[in-house]
């Protein structure tokens, strides 16, 4: 059983920190300023190596004084997090995934959520950004597909056609390139509102207004401050889709929505599709930008019964 | 809002897509019994014909009484099967590539999802047939409706469980398609490496089983079972299925079953012979003309009279209780169009040259094009008029007026140097006028019945709405273009194909668009600029890009003069880019000259920002 919990009553102390150090000022947000990150016994980091890009050298100096653990490799990572769960010694994780990519994402959630009859609560926590305008490129996709193996999803005798469910972002052109690829029958447009209105302006421009759903309806706003709401509605959307079609959730945007969008996933595993996008922009380092924490805070936290 | 029908046939019922189904041109190539291959890009209209061409979509067609001359005369004594692709195949193989390490395996994974989808799809289509006698009107009997008694099927799922390696006999279509499901479920869940490999050690058991194999013992167990002779099977989309798979089947076209008509709807460019090192025609591929009957769905490269376009447009405007002429006037009255430059009537509009001429030389903007005028001693309106005779005025007036109509809408106002000390020249405040008006529209989405579907929804709400029609197109002409330059963008081509530093297919798009509106727009006036490329020792980074690019259309490969029709290689080729994509350029939806292309071309720095989808809009406006 998974208990989602209310703002009120958040996870304020555990055993294990995951997080990442990268190019991002605000990657290492949660060892500023998060109490909770700060107190935890094992700080376990995965270093993306971005020396002499934006703030990497920067955080990398801020985090000498701290004891934490910080990993090249993903999976030695993972393994070590395995290990202190296997072994009992963590109970309680938080997990930033502010500047962790969506696979990497993926696979701490699916880890946790396996070992979840070991573990007592997960608190996932996101920092978003201060605005800055948009990029006014059109990235171009080298992958679309998959997060991992773990959400290729399933065939089903009940379910034919296709129901995309997509966190909308303000990458330009990226929902409806992804509409016209995979052609569902129904997509639903998921708008990340938050106090900062410049954010839900820019994601408007850039999907043009999102004037290619044929249903207006099916473009809701979910709140980034608050991500309970938030899985609690994507998990009725999804639990009611896959009564007769395929869903396919696509998380653009802010991360805060990807950690729940493959929660949900994870919940109905095998049958939900979480796929990404890997864009031009990872093989041009002068598209690379700066971002700092807003100040803000969106945190989820579940407890395992 | 009410929205066009029929965006996508891939979400819409057989029977649906027959009612509302807009007979195109090439449709009596694709009935006939014969293997046939439909080529075109995206939603070119390849799903809507064979859909119609299903079961239950022929018997709709055989309904409609406007059809009857289309469909007499034509051989429809077959079952028809229908095998759609899956759209996120594409996605599953790049994430099979990524995660399973030996090409065996990769290969019995891919080949298994597709074999037990497309067997899936075959019973899903011989069910549909059958489920189609009860509704049946009385005095009706059509040969791909069959009679099939519970018995019958029975024996036959009972056979083909047998036949197609399935752990249980099953007596039902039902049982047999869940135990499909359940062996296609095996397949994804083996791509998974990170827990034990009892899945792909499984996979690796049931080994490779040949489709084709599978299909023909199929028909053979219905024809003892039942004595159904007959078939068509299309295969919908397969330039998304595995190349290996594909290649197989192209191969078959020759030798495969002589009871069965192939058709299979593929990409422009057809890239699966790349699987065998490149295409080296041999004695034993299937050949054009004998062996398949190529039709080529694709926009045409310059002359095309719009036939279709226009039966859409007349269909859908009808669809939403508005006439024809009505919407075709809606669009006309636009007052982005340079006034009096085009004579609007029922069968289209005439260009008028003077007006254009007349404009230029009023405005300050060109001052190219006025010295070239001047050149030929035309430097006022009366000018224009004292041109006599034939010839002259062809040199002087017609074969310029292309070039400098398109220059009117962008140069009218004069340069400016900008505060950085550039020379920066403000575009018309007509915005997208160029553009605007029926004729135009019927340009710019290029025969494409989606791309014609998408505006129409946009501007018959617009119409409905009494919106201004200039401000109309000038907000549908960015939103759409944008549209298809996401689509374009989306079209992955995965790292391992696409090399380090390779331009992707909007880059090439990109790059050869502004070369070529740097000719049309040059501060230097030439009247009969390049307006296409000529493909000579293209090198070998632009190879992925420009492919990609022929396959979404963005590009448009002029018809081969030796009548071969597949592209198996693009050198040598003439190629355009999209009107879809003219706006965003700046280019005149004319055909032109060409140049040779083998590296990406320069262009003006003007045209090195790409900026984001309204700020392009807005530089026009």
């Amino acid at each position: 059983m998974i208990e989602i919990l209310n703002a009120g009553e958040l996870i304020t102390e555990v055993d294990v920190f995951v997080g990442c150090v990268g190019y991002e000022h605000r990657s290492i947000e949660a060892l500023r300023q998060h109490a909770t990150a700060q107190a935890a016994t094992h700080k376990l980091l995965f270093s993306y190596e971005s020396t002499s890009v934006c703030s990497f050298d920067k955080n990398i100096e801020e985090l000498r004084p701290l004891d934490c653990k910080v990993y090249s490799d993903f999976q030695l990572l993972k393994l070590t997090l395995f290990e202190l769960i296997a072994e009992g010694i963590v109970k309680t994780i938080l997990l930033d995934v502010t500047s962790l990519d969506r696979k990497k994402i993926a696979g701490a959630l699916s880890l946790i959520f396996d070992q979840r009859s070991h573990l007592k609560a997960l608190s996932i926590i996101y920092f978003p950004r201060e605005y800055q305008p948009p990029p006014l490129d059109l990235e171009e996709v080298l992958q679309f597909g998959p997060v991992t193996p773990r959400f290729v999803g399933e065939a089903s005798y009940d379910r034919e056609h296709l129901a995309l469910v997509v966190g909308a972002g303000y990458e330009f052109g990226r929902v409806v390139g992804a509409i016209d690829v995979l052609e569902p029958e129904v997509t639903y447009c998921m708008v990340p509102t938050s106090a900062d209105p410049r954010f839900e302006q820019s994601v408007m421009k850039n999907n043009l207004g999102f004037k290619f759903l044929d249903n207006r309806d099916l473009l809701l706003t979910y709140e980034v401050a608050d991500p309970a709401r938030l899985l609690f509605s994507l998990r009725r959307l999804v639990q009611v889709e896959l009564k007769e079609r395929n869903v396919l959730l696509l998380p653009l945007g802010p991360k805060i929505f990807a950690a729940v969008s493959l929660i949900v996933a994870i919940l109905y595993s095998p049958s939900v599709m979480v796929w990404r996008h890997s864009t031009v922009g990872s093989r041009s380092p002068s598209s690379i930008v700066d971002a700092t924490a807003s100040g803000l805070l969106s945190q989820l936290s579940l407890k395992f019964t | 809002m009410s929205v066009v029908s029929q965006f996508n046939a891939r979400n819409t019922d057989a029977e649906l897509v027959a009612k509302g189904f807009v007979v195109p041109s090439y449709f009596n190539e694709v009935t006939p019994f014969r293997n046939v291959i439909l080529v075109g890009p995206r939603g070119i209209g390849k799903t809507t014909l064979l859909k119609s061409l299903t079961s239950p979509g022929l018997t709709v067609l055989h309904r409609r009484p406007d059809l009857r001359s289309v469909l007499a005369g034509t051989d429809f004594d077959s079952v028809p099967i229908y095998i759609p692709a899956e759209s996120i195949w594409k996605g599953t193989a790049g994430l099979v590539r990524e995660e399973i390490a030996g090409a065996l395996d990769q290969e019995l994974i891919l080949g298994g999802l597709f074999r037990d989808h497309c067997l899936y799809q075959l019973l899903s289509s011989f069910e549909q047939a059958a489920n189609q006698y009860p509704k049946l009107l009385p005095g009706e009997a059509f040969p791909w409706v069959l009679n099939l008694s519970p018995e019958v099927e029975a024996k036959i799922c009972a056979e083909c469980s047998d036949l197609w390696e399935i752990p249980k006999v099953q007596r039902s279509f039902l049982g047999l398609k869940l135990q499909l499901l359940k062996r296609s479920n095996l397949y994804r869940a083996a791509i998974d490496q990170s827990g034990d490999s009892k899945d792909l050690d499984e996979v690796r058991r049931i080994g490779k089983i040949d489709f084709l194999l599978m299909l023909k013992g199929f028909l053979d167990i219905v024809e003892v079972c039942h004595g159904a002779k007959r078939w068509t099977v299309s295969f919908d989309e397969m330039e998304i299925a595995p190349k290996p798979i594909l290649a197989h089947l192209f191969q078959n076209l020759r030798s495969f079953d002589q009871r069965v008509a192939l058709k299979f709807s593929l990409f422009p460019y057809v890239d699966f012979y790349e699987e065998r090192g490149g295409f080296i025609s041999t004695q034993s591929d299937p050949t054009h003309g004998d062996d398949f009957h190529p039709v080529i769905l694709s926009s045409k490269f310059s002359n095309d009279k719009n036939e279709f376009s226009q039966n859409l447009i007349a269909s859908e405007c009808a669809r939403r209780g508005y006439s024809f002429g009505q919407f075709m006037q809606y669009l006309n009255s636009s007052k982005g169009i340079i006034s009096g430059s085009r004579v609007f009537s029922e069968k289209g509009f005439e260009r008028k040259p003077a007006k254009i001429f007349d404009y230029i030389l009023q405005n300050s903007g060109d001052p190219g094009l006025r010295r070239h005028l001047a050149a030929k001693g035309i430097t006022s309106s009366a000018d224009i008029d004292s041109v006599k005779g034939e010839t002259k005025r062809a040199e002087v007036i017609r074969k310029v007026f292309p070039i400098a109509e398109i220059r009117a809408y962008y140069l009218s106002q004069s340069v400016k140097t900008s505060a950085n000390g550039r020379q920066v020249r403000r575009s018309s405040a007509k915005g997208y006028g160029y553009y605007h008006g029926y004729s135009q529209l019927l340009a710019i989405t290029e025969g494409n019945p989606r791309a014609i579907k998408y505006f129409l929804n946009d501007l018959l709400d617009d119409m409905e709405a009494n919106r201004d029609p200039n401000r109309a197109q000038n907000a549908a002409i960015p939103q759409n273009v944008d549209r298809f330059r996401a689509m374009v963008a989306s079209q992955a081509v995965p790292v391992m194909t696409l090399g380090r530093g390779d331009p992707s297919a909007l880059r090439v798009i990109d790059s050869l668009g502004r070369a070529l509106a740097d000719g049309v727009l040059s501060e230097t006036f030439h009247p009969e600029p390049p307006l296409s490329f000529r493909l000579r020792n293209i090198h070998p980074n632009l190879k992925e890009g420009l492919i990609s690019a022929v396959n979404s259309g963005a590009l448009i490969v002029e018809e081969s003069a030796s009548g071969k029709k597949l592209l198996f290689d693009l050198e040598g080729c003439r190629v355009r880019i999209s009107h879809r994509l003219a706006p965003f350029y700046k280019l005149p939806t004319v055909t032109g000259q060409e140049r040779p292309l083998s590296v990406l071309p320069e262009h003006s720095s003007e045209g090195q920002r790409q900026p984001d989808l309204l700020a392009w809009g807005e530089l026009s406006d």
